[in-house]
């Protein structure tokens, strides 16, 4: 309460100082702004002759109180703008800030499962194994043409390999290439090897769950499955003929 | 009293038809007994107490009907279509007992009592059957809310010679925490098989037979009002519920199994699915056929049995086990929503009674519980809904996801290497899955 009188005494004090400045305007706004009653209030705090006491009885205390608190909100800090109206720009200012912050903190944090450093790999991981083309009269004539007919389908056939574990999510950064080493011929079978590279921390982790055979192997599965609605061509795999060690 | 005229002409007795009018005025108890055979599945015949007519075969196996508490008075809507599913499901009587004056009160501490006296009545009769050559273990009284506890009372006095007693959410108020004289328990039959739907109201928690059935955790049914606002559903949809699941497992159109489990958390948390203790049988089918397990059940003694319900007929569930291992390096968490997808059909199945956990590297196991039975999947799909709040939402990088049906030998169907994002729904077709080293 009496920090209350003195705030509104001191600040009260600094207007009645800028009053006598020049510009009517000032002087007109303090006098709408002011009920008579505050002025009462001024008058005693401005520690002149105690004849306020005599006044205040006269007063509700409680509406004294009102006033007194729409006095000290309606106080000018600088120009046009009062109390109240800055404490409502702090407020918004302040959940502005925050909500900012979060829309941040959202929009650029980095995913961290998105950031790898290949060039750390170096620990190479190698698998091999075998498939079955399912268009053998197609692939037969390849073959037979000419060995550079072969090198042609190995070439591509090292493609769609390095392709799709190039795009695996969770294998591609691990993966280094792929090579198409050997046809045999009888049963049009290909064979192949895959080279991955992992890194030196949590090596032995990464090698039991992602690298592991189980995943390199059914990853390459199920694109083959999946390959199997498409119309069949050259480099059509059958999925059961997969074999990877 | 009530008599209608049945399709060959014949008077046919029917149920007691009382209003409101009578509840409030109460009822002094009158205990009658329906019988009804495949000669006269819809037409009910009263029989006398102390001389069973003819038309009682006692070779054949004999059903009761006990119903319960009956505040409105009117005759129970599911009786007859019960009366002629069990009469469809094998050559026996069924004997409806009609004690609606007597349950028909508003004052259900009358109706409580009432209960001695018409189990006094009816072991009267049985006593009689007895004498006339009938064999007490082809006796099975089905017993609904307070006539399950009726039920008890007789299956007691017959020292448990009785063959079946099964109860439909037995009552629960006056009832809870009694001694097993003074309610139904697994002393009372040779096999007793309870339902429980609404153990936080009418019904009760504990176990009371050899077999207890917690349908949906045993509180809240699936598709029963959850406020009041919906009238006097809210009151009786739960407890009802047991009727209705007991009812739909005679006509076979489906099959539940109920898994043994300490708590429904337990259960929904998929540590529940080994039924290796019933050997080549598997877990329990919920309802009337659950007798071909007595065996066994009586031998394992007593424990709860848990399964989920659709909110509307058909109730059964078809239950998978899900196991998804993820590699992303911070836990993540959320919910899964998973679909199957055949030629013309398809099933989903939502699990998010919590918040699940995924650690990189650890393989979550998960209770799948599809609202359908889908026999050839040609495509799934998975929607990750996550749960993070005011943090970045990571997208959930799975390894494997194998999805492994609980029920006969299906092979698991797995996916591998999938990026699910926030809400997003990802479909695939699944491969069958190979022995795993992981």
């Amino acid at each position: 309460m009496d920090d209350v009188e003195l705030q509104t005494m001191e600040t009260n004090s600094r207007t009645g100082d800028q009053d006598p400045r020049p510009g009517p305007e000032t002087g007109d706004q303090g006098a709408t702004h002011l009920p008579p009653s505050v002025q009462v209030t001024v008058g005693s705090a401005n520690g002149e002759t105690p004849s306020a006491p005599e006044h205040r009885p006269l007063l509700h205390p409680q509406v004294c109180e009102v006033e007194r608190l729409q006095t000290a909100l309606n106080e000018k800090v600088f120009w046009k703008c009062t109390v109240w109206m800055t404490v409502l720009v702090i407020i918004i200012f302040i959940a502005v800030v925050i909500f900012i912050s979060i829309v941040l903190c959202e929009v650029l944090r980095e995913d961290v499962d998105d950031k790898f450093d290949r060039s750390s790999y170096d620990i190479p991981q190698d698998f091999n194994g075998s498939f079955r083309l399912t268009n053998q009269v197609l692939a037969e004539e390849l073959l037979t043409a000419s060995s550079n007919q072969s090198q042609v389908l190995a070439s591509q056939l090292q493609k769609k390999l390095s392709g799709l574990y190039s795009d695996s999510l969770a294998l591609g950064r691990f993966f280094s290439s792929a090579e198409i080493y050997d046809f045999r011929n009888d049963s049009m079978e290909a064979v192949f090897s895959l080279r991955f590279l992992l890194p030196g921390e949590d090596q032995d982790r990464i090698r039991k769950f992602t690298l592991s055979r189980e995943l390199v192997y059914n990853v390459l599965r199920q694109f083959l499955y999946d390959q199997e609605t498409d119309p069949p061509g050259p480099l059509q795999i059958d999925p059961a003929s997969l074999q990877i060690d | 009293m009530s008599r209608s005229l049945g399709h060959r002409g014949q008077a046919c007795d029917t149920f007691t038809d009382l209003d409101f009018h009578h509840t409030i005025v109460g009822t002094t108890l009158d205990v009658r007994l329906l019988l009804y055979t495949r000669a006269n599945s819809s037409c009910g015949r009263l029989m006398s107490h102390s001389a069973p007519p003819p038309e009682l075969n006692l070779t054949r196996p004999t059903t009761f009907i006990i119903h319960g508490f009956r505040p409105t008075g009117s005759p129970p809507n599911w009786l007859e279509p019960m009366v002629v599913e069990l009469l469809e499901l094998g050559d026996s009587n069924v004997v409806v007992v009609d004690w609606n004056r007597g349950a028909a009160n508003i004052d259900y501490f009358r109706v409580v009592r009432n209960t001695r006296a018409t189990a006094t009545n009816l072991t009267a009769f049985i006593r009689t059957m007895e004498e006339n050559g009938a064999s007490l273990s082809s006796i099975h009284m089905i017993g609904i809310s307070l006539g399950a506890h009726i039920s008890g009372f007789v299956g007691a006095d017959l020292n448990g010679t009785i063959g079946r007693i099964t109860g439909l959410d037995a009552a629960g108020p006056l009832f809870a925490g009694k001694p097993p004289e003074d309610r139904l328990d697994p002393t009372d039959a040779q096999f007793v098989d309870v339902i429980h739907t609404d153990m936080d109201a009418l019904g009760l928690r504990e176990p009371l037979g050899h077999i207890d059935f917690y349908p949906n955790g045993g509180a809240d049914q699936q598709g029963c009002p959850r406020t009041i606002l919906s009238g006097s559903a809210y009151f009786k949809c739960d407890h009802q519920r047991s009727v209705y699941l007991f009812k739909e497992s005679l006509r076979r159109t489906c099959e539940t199994r109920a898994f043994p489990c300490a708590t429904y958390a337990d259960f929904m948390d998929a540590r529940c699915t080994d039924c290796a203790d019933f050997g080549s049988q598997g877990c329990p089918v919920f309802g009337y056929g659950v007798v071909a397990w007595k065996d066994s059940l009586v031998r394992l003694g007593q424990s709860k049995y848990f399964f989920n319900t659709n909110n509307k007929s058909p109730y059964c569930k078809t239950n998978y086990r899900l196991d998804i291992v993820t590699w992303n390096q911070e836990v993540q968490w959320g919910y899964i929503t998973i679909k199957m997808y055949s030629k013309n059909q398809s099933a989903k199945a939502t699990i998010d009674h919590k918040k699940l956990n995924f650690a990189k590297y650890t393989e979550t196991q998960l209770l799948a519980q599809f609202d359908r039975d889908v026999t050839t999947v040609e495509k799934m799909s998975v929607t990750f809904f996550s749960a993070i709040v005011l943090r970045p939402k990571y997208k959930l990088r799975v390894l494997r996801l194998r999805l492994q049906r609980l029920e006969g030998s299906d092979r698991p169907l797995c996916r591998y290497d999938l990026l699910l994002r926030d809400k997003e729904e990802i479909t695939f077709r699944p491969i069958p899955c190979e022995e795993s080293n992981f």
